[in-house]
């Protein structure tokens, strides 16, 4: 009959802090004990224990603190990072998981009716469980981010208190203009990833694309040279990873704020830099391609080949220009709505 | 019963605030947990045992009760009583307490003339 008393007090004690326990348990059986006649027999013990209640609920009372994975003061913040993380992760991740289907099905087979129904059910499948399991981890790593974040902030909290002031208020909800829609930012996003990985499979050669007739017969020959594709993917990275920082930057304030114009702008100069170093560069075109655009007779436009032959030429340049004016063009656009929007 | 229920969690929540106040004034003289929670009961303050011992507890390591175990008895039993802190509170508590009475029977008073 002891064992019941003893059993419950086990089960709220193992719920509280080492420290406690030991004095909670004495305390928590001299009062069962008050509660009881002098010689109790099992039917009073259990109505005694009855009224206490659950062993978890006694055990939340008692403990000083209520414990939280993440706190209420910053629970609100937690879905709100939720809600944007979760998406975005599992489509660019379901989106990254069709391609690496799409690869691995093209890797295997050679297109008969069969293999387009294996590729298809490959795609689908490697992107959804691709897409899926990536978005669990977002949950548990965006979790245990805020766990750490909150219990850290506790810490602290004595020293330097958050105090809120007027001043913290955000403006009023900017017009409609400067608003940037959250499928805005997540097509940017799931778009720079997929591109830039084709681009880097394209420049490693995992794409037989690039052939070209020559002599009426169908040789497969690279347009670009080996060197311009070997130095066009530390390109195509360094721009995409400017490119995802913005574009997260779009999809987390979802309007103009100077922090997503001045990535946004970034993002843009950066790659535009880029490309025209790398569309002046001396070794673009392939051996082969120039040999065969010589087979043509291209006009000349101010003395140059029009195009298909390496160093500057009318072509390029007017490429070049239009880089130029469309990168300058869109950065004056953005900072113009970064501006209205600060109104 | 809905309407019921609502009247029964005011109720609840009224009485709530008001526990701590009733603790620290049966306290003035030495209790042990189950003794205490007889004299709430025979005063009418609702309180369930699950309630009051882990209050005991809070008020203690928040200074304003002090404990003492008392094991010349055949079992031992913790005795608490208000420490000088809890005592400070408890004035200030009651002083507290008599302005809200008063606010209230004034501002309902009020609303029995008009209604």
């Amino acid at each position: 009959m002891d064992n019941l008393i003893e059993r419950y007090v086990q089960e709220v004690t193992r719920r509280l802090p080492e420290k406690e326990r030991a004095e909670v348990s004495r305390e928590l059986k001299s009062n069962i004990y008050d509660m009881l006649p002098e010689h109790p027999d099992e039917e009073s013990i259990k109505k005694v224990l009855n009224s206490l209640g659950s062993p978890a609920a006694l055990a939340e009372k008692y403990r000083q603190n209520p414990r939280y994975l993440i706190s209420p003061a910053y629970f609100d913040e937690y879905t709100r990072a939720l809600k944007w993380v979760l998406p975005l992760v599992g489509v660019v991740v379901m989106a990254v998981g069709m391609l690496v289907g799409a690869l691995e099905a093209m890797k295997g087979s050679v297109g008969s009716a069969q293999d387009i129904a294996f590729t298809i059910s490959n795609i689908i499948s490697k992107g959804v469980s691709m897409g899926v399991s990536a978005a669990f981890q977002a949950l548990v790593w965006t979790t245990i981010g805020f766990a750490i974040a909150d219990h850290a902030g506790k810490k602290s909290k004595d020293t330097k208190e958050h105090i809120w002031k007027v001043e913290d208020l955000p403006e009023l909800q900017p017009n409609e203009k400067t608003r940037i829609p959250l499928s805005d930012g997540i097509a940017e996003l799931v778009l720079t990833v997929v591109f830039s990985i084709i681009g880097i499979l394209f420049c490693l050669g995992s794409f037989p694309f690039a052939m070209i007739i020559i002599h009426d017969q169908v040789q497969v020959a690279h347009i670009f040279s080996a060197e311009f594709l070997a130095a066009l993917v530390p390109v195509i990275a360094v721009t995409a990873a400017f490119g995802i920082v913005s574009a997260v930057a779009k999809i987390k304030d979802c309007r103009w704020t100077p922090m997503v114009c001045t990535l946004h702008v970034l993002h843009k100069l950066v790659s535009m830099g880029l490309s025209v170093y790398m569309l002046t560069r001396p070794f673009i075109f392939s051996a082969e391609f120039t040999a065969f655009m010589k087979n043509f007779n291209m006009p000349e436009v101010w003395g140059f080949p029009w195009f298909g032959v390496n160093g500057m030429n009318p072509f390029l340049i007017f490429i070049v220009v239009m880089v130029v004016i469309g990168t300058l063009a869109d950065c004056i656009k953005s900072i113009v709505l970064t501006v209205k929007d600060k109104k | 019963m809905p309407e019921n229920e609502t009247l029964q969690s005011f109720i609840t929540e009224l009485r709530r605030g008001t526990l701590t106040l009733a603790v620290l004034g049966a306290l003035r003289k030495p209790r042990y947990g189950y003794a205490l929670l007889q004299t709430m009961q025979q005063e009418n303050i609702d309180i369930e045992a699950n309630t009051l011992y882990p209050l005991l507890r809070r008020l203690e390591s928040q200074g304003l009760l002090s404990s003492d175990w008392d094991t010349s008895e055949s079992r031992p039993r913790k005795y608490y009583t208000v420490s000088a802190r809890g005592a400070e509170v408890l004035k200030e508590l009651l002083v507290e307490w008599d302005k809200m009475q008063q606010s209230i029977s004034s501002i309902c008073g009020k609303d029995e003339k008009h209604g």
